[in-house]
Order: structure tokens, then C-alpha cells, then sequence
């Protein structure tokens, strides 16, 4: 697997944003984190930019104003090629089937992960062994 | 010169001249006697030519012959006259009488006149003197007379005829005279004259009239054998054929040219034609006899036919055979029809006896009666030629109903009846059994109204009754049972029709409601018949519902909507049945409606409710979520940031088993949560069933829960049939992983732990078994594990909450969940679902 260079945290919750992005560097010392904390900041920073070099994606669904899977929306009417090596991951701590479900059928999204993200499913995550 | 001389001389001369005078006198008068006479002649002759050609104006008989008396007494100035006409053809004897006396005789007798005949000599006419008239006393007081006769034999007649005139007149009447016998011969020559032309003209006459009538009668017959179309040959006295008519032609198809100076036989005879019939037909011709048959006949193209032949013998007046006649009928349609007639016949007949009806007949030219075998079977008698068949009747009645099987053809023979029927009580001699017989008698006539004979049917008809009185119980019952339905039907809320299978109606129930009917129970259409009625659009979709139930052949449901007269609406649930005997066969059209109105409108209700229900439990789901996903949050965070903590390496013993302690809450914490949250949703959400694969879903759950509590377990699988069920997916993934969650949680770290999976199935069901080598539950608390809140150990990690859930989840799905378990060795939970 390619090097993790970039990545990007979306939450309204500080804690989980700090939490994420202690484990990622603890693994990955040199990882560029980029913290967002709502869909509207992820979006505007995304039409924004214009990058293509982003690794991997933490996307929490349950924000304010503007949830994961309306960000996911926006992203799905942008140039697909822009994402073709970024892997996206939606994280949550509902409970209700109906967002497993969901995120499990969007195309853009790698997988589901129920918070907290522990460090073992960070190592499966970024194919470190523990 | 002297003068005595010439005075003797004178003298002389004047004697001589006197002599001369009286000589000359009596030439005179003998010249005037004559002239007298022949003016009387020519008188007598003037009165004859003038009766004479009266005579011969004279048309009628008995007018010329009374005219010819006349004549004989105008005439011959005579007193009275007789004319007797004599004809030997028929020894009739006519007498005509002009101018009797009152002495006349009325009657005068042919023997007599030729008896005078003969006295006169068989003189033609003569002068009779009251000498020879006093010889005959019908004529003795006549005192003179004329007599004449004539006969003709070629004719066959004798005239006695007779002038006479009576003693007591006879000076005042001319005495007939020698002279007068010249114009008697005369006047007797005109009368024979006469009377021959007569009767020859007559002769003549007839003769004309017969040869007309000849003539007529030939070409009538010509016209028939020309016309007829029957066929007619006319041969020669040896048989050949001199002529044929058309109808010949048209029946055999040869013509006058083909068949003229040939042998009919040789023409149309035949390979069919019967032997015998050609014998009698030879036999016939040879003696010139008449004949009449029926034969085989072959036309012109081979075909055959039958004719009904006559052959007639012609003989000339001299008695000599000239020609055959024969007459030829084509009856091959009649003959065909008989032989149809006689084949209906005996098939009658087979089916008389197949269905056991006996036949008889009663002549009563002879008075015999004939019965057929089935007649005796019928009376159980045998055919005993001892016993005639009237004994063996009459042994068998009952006295009264023979009485009256008497007394009814004895009414038939005597014209009053013409056809009776009756039944009647027998004693069945075979076997002693009283049956009951059903007759008929029909009596058959001839042309001329006479009795030929009285043809009987008879059938055994005693089961026959037993059935049918049996039946008339049975639909009495149903009668009763009808009405009993019928008046369950008025009472019931509901509206009900039955058609026939042709749409018309048999039956209805009185409306509950005025106006609500959607078809008019009085019309005697089909409601199936399209012409002539313009239907409501609510009778037109009933009626296609009703074609639909028709064609599925199955009961249907549909909802109907009528308008009541006040104008409320109202809504009938309508059943319609196609009724079907055993054979499959339509009998009936049941259509039931139910007033639903009231129903209808408490649904309405119950569906807004519902719908309101359901919003409210979306959002309260949406709640449940948003709540327990608030109160996880900070609580996973507080999870992360221990196990942070825990991660560094900068940590002492004792501030690690704190914080262990403090995730170890937060984990029961956030399982509590969830346990909360899957209760709420299972008591409130409806099942869903779907089809999924029970085997992938316990592997899932195995290895999320394995994941997250980094325990060393295996899971066992034995899947003895097909993994995909049928059932809510979302409560047995529940299910599952609270059960599988124990197992992993109570495993014994000492040995290697296993939790095995079971799926089998039995009678329809699905047995799921999850077993494991756990810690197992105490036996007493067995019966409580299902309890809300109750939790085993005081050790337990768990919120009491799990196993009652999985109770409460299972027991929503219809389903078994039980619980075996041994402490220190395992548990093992059973689910047995319903699929």
C-alpha cells in the first residue's frame, strides 16, 4: 500500500478529531492532517482546492447543519477522478441500521466504522500489522 | 122425200143422242165420283202430308205416336184410335189412344192384337166388319174398323195400330171402304217409315254419342299415359316395346328409340331383381294374365330402383290378345322410407325392451291377444300354452283394477275411447310380489273407421314409484329448508341475488336499505344481455366483476358504491360466487352484498390513526436514534481518550487498572444504551420479512463482537439444511449477537472456547442452536434468565437486559426460544421459528 501523506478529519466533536488524529500520528509521524468541523467547512475547502493527493478521508455523519452524507453527496457531483486514490470512511456512533446501510451502498465510501476508532482498526485501516 | 123418214131419223137421232146423253151422263157422273174421289184422296192426303211433316218436326216419342193416332182418326174420319208399340228388345209394350169412348178399353193386351193379327190373315192393313170385331171382346161394341201392323226385325219392334168406330156413333161416322185401304197402305208405308227413321237416327245417335264418348275416354287415356307420372309401356302381343311415355323415360332414363321392338325385362332386370318376382312375371305374360308386383329395376345408367309394376293384358273385341300394358310406379323413396319405417321399428322395439316396457297386442278380428316375452317376465308368468294370456291377466290383477282395465277396453272397442293409460296393481305370479304396472292402450283404425286392433304398452314402474315418492320427501325437505334459508337471508343486513346461469334473476333478498339495490330484481333480463339496457356505471362494473368470477371460476370480492334515495352514499362489500355442482358445472350466480358503509368509515379513522401512529413512531425511531447517538457520543469519546491513556507508555500500574475500570463502565454504559434502544424498537416496529442467509449473518455478528473484545474463540458451524431463512432480518441480527455477545463475553479463558452454531429443520420449522463451553448459568436462575434486568452473577459485565430482549424478539416472531445450560460447562440456547 502507498504511503499515507494526507488525510482529512471531519467532526463537530474536538474530542474525536484530536482522538483520530493522535492514533494517525502516532502510526504515521509525517501524516499532513487536515481538521474540519462541520460539512460546509470539508465542502468549501474541497470546491476550494481543487487537490487530487488526499490518502484517506474520516467522515463523520451526524454533524450540524451539513451531515456526512450530504458532504458525500456534494462529492459525488465532482470530478470522480479526483478521488480515484482516495479511500473514504465514514464514522459514527448511531446505532441505527438505516446509516450502515446507507454508507455501505455510496459508492465513494470505503467502509463503516463505529467510533472509537481503536488503534487496531487504524493499523487494519492502514495495513499495519500490531 | 119423207118426212116420217126424218121424223124416224130424228126420231132415232134423239133416241141415239138421249142415249148418248144418259151414256154421257153417266161417264159424267162417273167422271165427277171420280174427281169427288180423288178430291177426297187428295183431301186424305193433304191431312196426312200435313201430320206427316208434323210427324217428322216431332221430336219426343210419345208426341209422334200420339200425333200418328190423331192422324188416324182425322184422317179416316173414324171414331177412336190405338197405337201399341211393341219392342222385343225389352218386351215392353206402349199404347197411345186419340178419341176413346168411354167403352174404349183402357188396356189393350199385345196378345190379343196378334191374335187379331192372325184372324185377319196377316194382312199389312185390312178392313175389319163387326162380324170379326165381335170375335174379340175388347172390341165387340166397335162396329167397324181399320187394322194395320208392321214390324222390323233389324229393329226389334212390332205396331198393331187400328181406326175404329163405335156401334152407338157409327152412322155419324165415315164406314171405311175398299177405296180407303190404298190410303191406309200409304199412311201405314209413312208411319213404318217414319218410326224406322226414327229409331235408326236414335240408333245412329246413340252409336255417335258412343263413339264420342269412345273418342273422349281415348284421349283422356292417351292424355293420362302421356301426363302420368307413372311409367307406361304399351307392347306388342309378344312383349316388345311399341310405345313408352315420358314418365318412362324420366324414371329409366331410355328413350322410344333406345328400348322400341325390345323385351322390358331384358332392359331392367337386374342382379337384385328377386328371383321369384321373375318367375311370377314369366308365368303372368305366358297365360296373358294380369299382375301386379314390386321388383328391382335397373335404369338407363345401371342404377336401381324399385317399381311397383302392373301389367294389364289388352284383348281386341274378337277376343284375341294384342298388346301388354304395363304401368310402372318408382317407389324406391317409399320403399326406402318403409325400410326406414321398419328399421325405426325394431330399433323402437330394442329400445322398448331395453327399457323394459312390454308390448301387446289385441286383434279383435279374432279376438286374440299376443304378448311379448317381456309381458310375461313383467307378470312372472311362464308361456304355459294351457293358460291363455286373458287367465293369466286376469289370476294376476287386483279384482277392482282389473274391473277397470276391463271396462276400458271394452270401451275402446266400442269407439268411446280411443287411448287410456292407467296403473295397476298386480300380484306378480312367480314370486307372489305386489308390483305396479303403468298401461297404455291405443287403438288403431282403418280408413274406414273400424277397429283393427288395440296396441298396449306396459313397464314394471314399482321402484320407479318408490324413487319418486322417495324425491318428493326429499324436496319437501328441501322446500322447507329453502324457506328456512330464505328467511335467514330477509333478516340479514346483507343484499342477495341468484341468477340462473344465464344472468336472470332466481332469487333476492329483501334490500336492508331502500334504493341500495345495484340491479332491479323485477326485470327479467339477463344481465348478461347487452341489447336494450343502459346500465348505471355501478350495475356495469358489477356486472364485469361478475364476468371475471365467471372466468376464474372463483369466488371474488369487490367493493361497491350505490347512492341511497335520501342521497347518502353508501358501500357494500359484494361476494360474487359462481356456484358449481360436483360435475363442475355452473348452477348458480350468488352474489352477496354486505353493508360496509359504517366499517368503511371506522377504517378511514383507523387508517388516519395508523398513519399519524406510524409518523409518531418514525419519530420517535428518529428520536430513539438521535438520543441514544447523543449519549454515546461523549461516552465513546471518554472510551478513546482512556484507551489513549492506556496506549502510552508513561503510565503507572495502579492509574492503568483505573482507567480500565473507568472504560469498563463506559463499555456497560454504552451497552445499556443499546440494549435500551433495541427493546424500544422491537416492541414498537412492525416485522419485515425477507430472505436472508442466518449462516453469513452469525458469521458477521462473530466476528464484529470476537473484534471488539480481542477474544481468542472459535466459532463452530453444523448446517444440516439450506442457510437461507425467511424471517425479520433486522430483530435476528439482533438475536444473534446478544446470544453470540454472551457467549463471547462468558467464555472460559481456560480452555479453548468454542461457540457452535446448529441449523436444522423439522415439520416446517427452523431449529437454530448457539452452544457454547461458557461459564453456563446456575441452575436455579434458569427460569429467571429471561427477567427484565436480571443478571445472573455478580460478577456479570451485563445489564439484565439481553436474553429478555432476545425473549421478548423471539416470542414477537411467533417463535420458541429456549435455554439449557450447566454451570462451568455451557449454555445452550434453542430457537425454534415458524417459516
Amino acid at each position: 500500500m502507498e504511503k499515507i501523506k494526507k488525510v482529512l478529519l471531519v467532526d463537530d466533536d474536538d474530542i474525536f478529531n484530536m482522538l483520530h488524529g493522535e492514533v494517525l500520528k502516532r502510526l504515521i509521524p509525517d501524516v499532513s492532517i487536515e481538521i474540519f468541523k462541520s460539512g460546509v467547512e470539508v465542502t468549501e475547502y474541497l470546491q476550494r482546492e481543487n487537490e487530487n493527493d488526499i490518502d484517506l478521508i474520516f467522515l463523520d455523519i451526524r454533524m450540524p447543519v451539513m451531515g456526512g452524507f450530504e458532504v458525500l453527496d456534494v462529492m459525488a457531483t465532482m470530478d470522480p477522478k479526483r478521488f480515484e486514490n482516495t479511500r473514504i470512511y465514514v464514522l459514527s456512533s448511531t446505532l441505527d441500521d438505516r446509516d450502515l446501510q446507507r454508507a455501505k451502498a455510496t459508492p465513494l465510501v470505503t467502509d463503516f466504522i463505529g467510533k472509537p476508532m481503536s488503534f487496531d482498526t487504524m493499523r487494519t485501516i492502514l495495513g499495519q500489522s500490531s | 122425200m119423207g118426212e116420217s123418214r126424218d121424223y124416224d131419223e130424228l126420231l132415232k137421232q134423239y133416241r141415239e143422242l138421249q142415249l148418248r146423253v144418259t151414256r154421257f151422263s153417266a161417264v159424267e157422273q162417273e167422271l165427277i165420283n171420280t174427281r169427288d174421289r180423288l178430291d177426297h184422296e187428295l183431301v186424305l192426303h193433304q191431312r196426312l202430308h200435313r201430320y206427316n211433316s208434323d210427324a217428322l218436326k216431332e221430336v219426343d216419342e210419345s208426341a209422334f205416336f200420339q200425333l200418328e193416332a190423331e192422324a188416324i182418326v182425322d184422317v179416316f174420319e173414324l171414331e177412336s184410335s190405338f197405337i201399341l208399340y211393341y219392342s222385343k228388345e225389352t218386351s215392353e209394350t206402349i199404347l197411345f189412344k186419340e178419341g176413346a169412348h168411354e167403352s174404349c178399353p183402357t188396356e189393350i193386351l199385345l196378345d190379343e192384337f196378334q191374335s187379331l193379327r192372325r184372324k185377319i190373315n196377316a194382312a199389312k192393313t185390312a178392313i175389319v166388319s163387326a162380324e170379326v170385331l165381335n170375335q174379340f171382346s175388347f172390341l165387340s161394341h166397335f162396329e167397324h174398323g181399320l187394322f194395320g201392323y208392321f214390324s222390323e226385325d233389324e229393329l226389334q219392334y212390332e205396331v198393331y195400330y187400328a181406326g175404329l168406330t163405335g156401334k152407338t156413333n157409327a152412322p155419324l161416322y165415315n164406314r171405311p171402304q175398299e177405296r180407303h185401304l190404298t190410303i191406309f197402305g200409304v199412311f201405314q208405308q209413312q208411319f213404318q217409315a217414319m218410326l224406322a227413321n226414327r229409331k235408326r237416327s236414335e240408333e245412329i245417335s246413340k252409336q255417335m254419342a258412343q263413339i264420342k264418348a269412345g273418342q273422349q275416354e281415348l284421349r283422356k287415356l292417351s292424355l293420362i299415359a302421356t301426363r302420368t307420372k307413372n311409367g307406361v309401356i304399351i307392347t306388342d302381343n309378344h312383349g316388345r316395346i311399341e310405345w313408352i311415355n315420358d314418365a318412362f323415360t324420366q324414371i329409366s332414363g331410355y328413350t322410344l328409340q333406345d328400348v322400341s321392338g325390345k323385351k322390358p325385362k331384358d332392359l331392367l332386370q337386374g342382379p337384385k331383381t328377386d328371383q321369384n318376382t321373375r318367375d311370377i312375371l314369366k308365368k303372368a305374360l305366358w297365360n296373358k294374365e294380369n299382375v301386379e308386383v314390386t321388383v328391382v329395376n335397373y335404369d338407363h345408367e345401371g342404377k336401381e330402383y324399385y317399381n311397383q309394376l302392373e301389367i294389364i293384358s289388352v284383348f281386341n273385341e274378337q277376343g284375341e290378345h294384342t298388346n301388354f300394358i304395363a304401368l310402372q310406379k318408382d317407389i324406391t323413396a317409399e320403399t326406402l322410407t318403409r325400410q326406414e319405417m321398419i328399421r325405426m321399428n325394431t330399433r323402437f322395439e330394442l329400445i322398448a325392451r331395453h327399457s323394459k316396457i312390454a308390448t301387446w297386442e289385441y286383434l279383435p278380428a279374432d279376438g286374440s291377444i299376443r304378448w311379448s316375452d317381456l309381458m310375461y317376465e313383467i307378470y312372472g308368468a311362464s308361456k304355459d300354452p294351457l293358460k291363455a294370456i286373458p287367465e293369466i291377466w286376469k289370476d294376476a290383477m287386483e279384482t277392482a283394477d282389473y274391473e277397470q282395465g276391463v271396462e276400458d277396453m271394452n270401451r275402446i272397442r266400442n269407439g268411446q275411447l280411443s287411448k287410456s293409460e292407467s296403473t295397476y296393481r298386480i300380484r306378480r305370479e312367480s314370486d307372489g310380489m305386489e308390483r305396479l304396472v303403468e298401461t297404455m292402450m291405443v287403438a288403431e283404425h282403418d280408413a274406414q273407421h273400424n277397429l283393427v286392433r288395440v296396441v298396449g304398452s306396459t313397464k314394471d314402474i314399482t321402484e320407479e314409484i318408490l324413487l319418486r315418492k322417495e324425491r318428493d320427501a326429499a324436496s319437501e325437505r328441501m322446500i322447507t329448508i329453502k324457506t328456512f334459508y330464505e328467511s335467514v337471508l330477509n333478516h340479514s343486513p346483507s343484499q342477495k341475488f341468484v341468477f340462473d346461469p344465464e344472468g336472470r334473476i332466481l332469487f333476492y333478498s329483501d334490500p336492508p336499505k331502500e334504493g341500495a339495490l345495484w340491479w332491479d330484481p323485477t326485470s327479467h333480463q339477463s344481465i348478461f344481455d347487452k341489447r336494450n339496457q343502459k346500465h348505471s356505471e355501478r350495475t356495469a362494473l358489477m356486472i364485469s366483476a361478475i364476468e371475471q368470477a365467471l372466468k376464474q371460476r372463483h369466488m371474488i370480492r369487490v367493493e361497491d358504491k350505490g347512492v341511497l334515495s335520501n342521497g347518502e352514499q353508501i358501500e357494500f362489500l359484494q361476494s360474487i360466487l359462481p356456484y358449481e355442482d360436483n360435475t363442475g358445472k355452473l348452477e348458480h350466480i350468488i352474489v352477496t352484498g354486505v353493508d360496509i358503509s359504517e366499517l368503511k368509515k371506522i377504517e378511514l379513522a383507523l387508517n388516519l390513526k395508523n398513519e399519524e401512529l406510524q409518523k409518531t413512531n418514525a419519530e420517535l425511531d428518529n428520536f430513539v436514534y438521535s438520543i441514544s447517538h447523543d449519549l454515546r457520543s461523549p461516552l465513546l469519546s471518554i472510551k478513546g481518550i482512556v484507551s489513549l491513556i492506556i496506549q502510552s507508555s508513561d503510565i503507572d500500574e495502579k492509574n492503568r487498572r483505573y482507567l480500565e475500570m473507568v472504560d469498563g463502565s463506559a463499555s456497560r454504559l454504552d451497552g445499556t444504551i443499546q440494549e435500551i434502544l433495541e427493546y424500544s424498537r422491537n416492541s414498537r416496529l412492525d416485522i419485515t420479512h425477507e430472505s436472508f442467509n442466518l449462516v453469513t449473518m452469525v458469521q458477521e455478528a462473530f466476528n464484529d463482537l470476537k473484534f471488539s473484545a480481542q477474544g481468542n474463540i472459535q466459532l463452530v458451524l453444523d448446517i444440516q439444511t439450506e442457510p437461507i431463512i425467511h424471517s425479520d432480518k433486522s430483530r435476528m441480527s439482533v438475536l444473534m449477537k446478544n446470544i453470540i455477545g454472551n457467549s463471547i463475553k462468558y467464555r472460559r479463558k481456560d480452555i479453548d472456547a468454542f461457540v457452535k452454531l446448529t441449523l436444522t429443520r423439522s415439520e416446517g420449522k427452523v431449529v437454530i442452536t448457539l452452544s457454547d463451553n461458557g461459564e453456563g448459568i446456575d441452575r436455579k436462575y434458569l427460569d429467571q434468565v429471561f427477567t427484565m434486568f436480571f443478571r445472573g452473577t455478580t460478577t456479570s459485565i451485563g445489564t439484565g437486559l439481553g436474553l429478555y430482549i432476545c425473549k421478548e424478539i423471539v416470542s414477537k416472531l411467533g417463535g420458541q426460544l429456549l435455554v439449557d445450560s450447566t454451570l462451568g460447562e455451557g449454555t445452550t440456547m434453542t430457537i425454534i421459528l415458524e417459516e
